[in-house]
């Protein structure tokens, strides 16, 4: 067997490999069910009004600090999937709402960083040409906020705790209310 | 206007000389429904009308659809014979409307006060091929294509307008002009398992894409936005198809969890776009879901699109998608394939590092997006790879 047919055999053995395994993947590329191997969510669950309210409270909190005048984005009540506490699948509100206001970037990232060290959250800072983006993570109240510091466009995110619920469900429901393009 | 031989920008001319504007929106009422649903897919007309006429249809088929379910239902268990035809003709049916419903379900999203919802593609296929537009394209600064991998339908429309969504907040997030546009483009007829590693659905979905994009070009000839091309696993080989093999160009061009590209797209310089990014999870076997991505690189086995952009060779510029831990709620890790996934790991999640840098790199911020710092192997894989090396050799 020369090397030629040896790599041959190699690679027709590999595609074999890649037909079953992808066979056995029947259920494709997209939006499959939760995987439950991540530690994302451990608290506890909460109903979908206190969630929807605890988010508001943060962004509101957040927005209070920074000053000037804020129009939502999406939200609140948007909701999306994720994983509740014993692996069940659950839902959950993002909250995102924006600001022309000026500023100080470095300043109130600054500020946003140790007000939420300061509740125990644990806190990423990106630093950019535009101004710095700080991320909190955990707390008892939220998921998650985000504060992306940048002079005419600050904005804020929030997402709630997980909560018992269906964000296709939710979103059809409230979707009857609305009106198409 | 209809003539097959026209082009996008020759449609676009006939259509400003018939003068309608937005205002004329109750012409569309007593349009009828053949001409509708060519105009509802004809590059070349403004987003507005193609919107109006495609929601039109929309309804107008779901109460066709639900009409003849109802018939066929009371039909199949009496039809004797013909009992076959006719439940396969109702499976067909079930599938029309759940596609259907889903579209309409897309469209009518609460909670959403920044972006209005367009349906600017509804095709004629049984189920139907879609796309809805976050944002105005007729008037947006900053448009781009979310492009999906294998087995997206119709039927996900609502799921993969949840990915555009993300795109387009995370947009909106960054500096400059905040006018933008995001595109869930199912356009193309995505390959199930048995067919991922052929091109056949690259070549022919790349081509749509393509009319797509040169239809924007048509209508907005005169204040042509920024674009960009997001794709995602077998949406990368797809949207290497359209910026390599025709005329159409965008500005950028972002693959994530790439399927492979063409074998003869070897480098990011023979794409039609400024500048190519490239985000790539840790490559992991196909059951190890959960600690990096299982199947980019089995689907970059195909023999015809074996390319991987993540490498230093293709020349890209790559991005991070997992540096952070799992337990991170913000920036966090791509763990798994999937574009979205019920606890947002995915490329395309909400407070993904992946969705972060995509917001960045699409709208000319690329300095802001987090470096790609490759993730060592799982333990396993590089025991395994210890083991076998010597028969798998180099590669």
């Amino acid at each position: 067997m020369n090397g030629t047919t040896s790599r041959t055999i190699r690679r027709q053995a590999g595609g074999i490999v890649v037909l079953l395994a992808l066979a056995g993947l029947l259920t494709g590329c997209v939006f499959r069910a939760p995987d439950t191997a991540t530690d994302r969510r451990t608290e506890p669950a909460v109903d979908p009004e206190t969630a929807k309210q605890q988010m508001i409270d943060a962004v509101d909190d957040a927005t209070r600090l920074l000053g000037g005048d804020w129009t939502p984005r999406t939200g609140p009540d948007y909701a999306e999937d994720c994983v509740l506490s014993d692996g069940e699948q659950g839902a959950q509100w993002r909250y995102l709402t924006g600001s022309s206001l000026a500023g100080n970037p470095s300043e109130d990232g600054t500020w946003m960083a140790e007000h939420w060290r300061g509740q125990g959250l644990e806190v990423i800072v990106r630093d950019s040409d535009d101004g710095p983006a700080v991320f909190g993570s955990g707390g008892e109240r939220i998921a998650s906020i985000s504060a992306y510091a940048y002079s005419g466009n600050y904005t804020v995110q929030a997402v709630s705790s997980c909560f018992p619920g269906d964000a296709d469900r939710i979103a059809e429901e409230d979707g009857d209310d609305a009106e198409a393009p | 206007m209809f003539a097959d031989d026209l082009t996008a920008a020759e449609v676009a001319k006939r259509w400003a000389a018939l003068g309608l504007t937005k205002a004329d929106v109750d012409v569309f009422g007593g349009m009828p429904t053949d001409v509708l649903a060519r105009l509802g897919n004809l590059e070349g007309v403004p987003y507005w009308a193609r919107s109006t006429a495609n929601t039109l249809v929309l309804n107008q088929r779901l109460g066709e659809v639900e009409g003849q379910i109802e018939q066929l239902e009371g039909t199949v268990a009496s039809a004797g014979d013909g009992s076959r035809a006719l439940a396969r003709e109702l499976t067909a049916l079930y599938a029309d409307r759940k596609a259907l419903r889903n579209i309409n379900a897309a469209l009518k999203v609460k909670g959403e006060n920044d972006g209005q919802r367009f349906l600017t593609a509804l095709t004629a296929d049984r189920p139907p091929l879609a796309a809805v537009s976050i944002g105005d394209l007729d008037t947006a600064a900053n448009v781009t294509w979310a492009v999906p991998g294998m087995d997206t339908g119709t039927s996900d429309m609502s799921s993969w307008s949840r990915a555009a969504q993300n795109i387009y907040d995370e947009q909106g997030r960054g500096t400059g002009d905040s006018r933008q546009g995001v595109i869930a483009w199912i356009g193309y007829d995505t390959p199930s398992p048995a067919t991922v590693l052929g091109m056949a659905k690259a070549e022919a979905g790349g081509r749509k894409l393509a009319d797509s994009i040169e239809g924007l070009g048509a209508v907005r000839s005169g204040d042509m936005p920024t674009t960009n091309v997001v794709a995602h696993s077998y949406g990368t080989t797809t949207a290497a198809i359209a910026l390599s093999e025709t005329g159409a160009h965008v500005d950028r061009f972002v693959s994530l969890g790439s399927a492979g590209s063409p074998n003869q797209v070897d480098s990011a310089g023979k794409l039609h776009a400024e500048h190519v990014f490239v985000g790539q999870a840790r490559n992991v076997a196909f059951d190890e879901a959960g600690q990096g991505d299982q199947l980019a690189a089995l689907g970059r086995r195909a023999p015809g699109h074996h390319v991987d952009p993540a490498t230093r060779v293709f020349g890209a510029t790559t991005f991070g998608t997992d540096t952070n831990p799992a337990s991170v709620a913000e920036q966090r890790p791509v763990l798994n394939h999937d574009p979205l996934t019920g606890n947002g790991a995915g490329y395309l999640d909400a407070q993904t590092e992946s969705v972060y840098n995509v917001g960045r790199v699409t709208t000319g911020h690329e300095d802001a997006a987090t470096p790609f710092v490759p993730k060592p192997p799982t333990e396993r894989d590089q025991e395994l790879y210890e083991r076998f090396h010597p028969l798998i050799g180099d590669r």
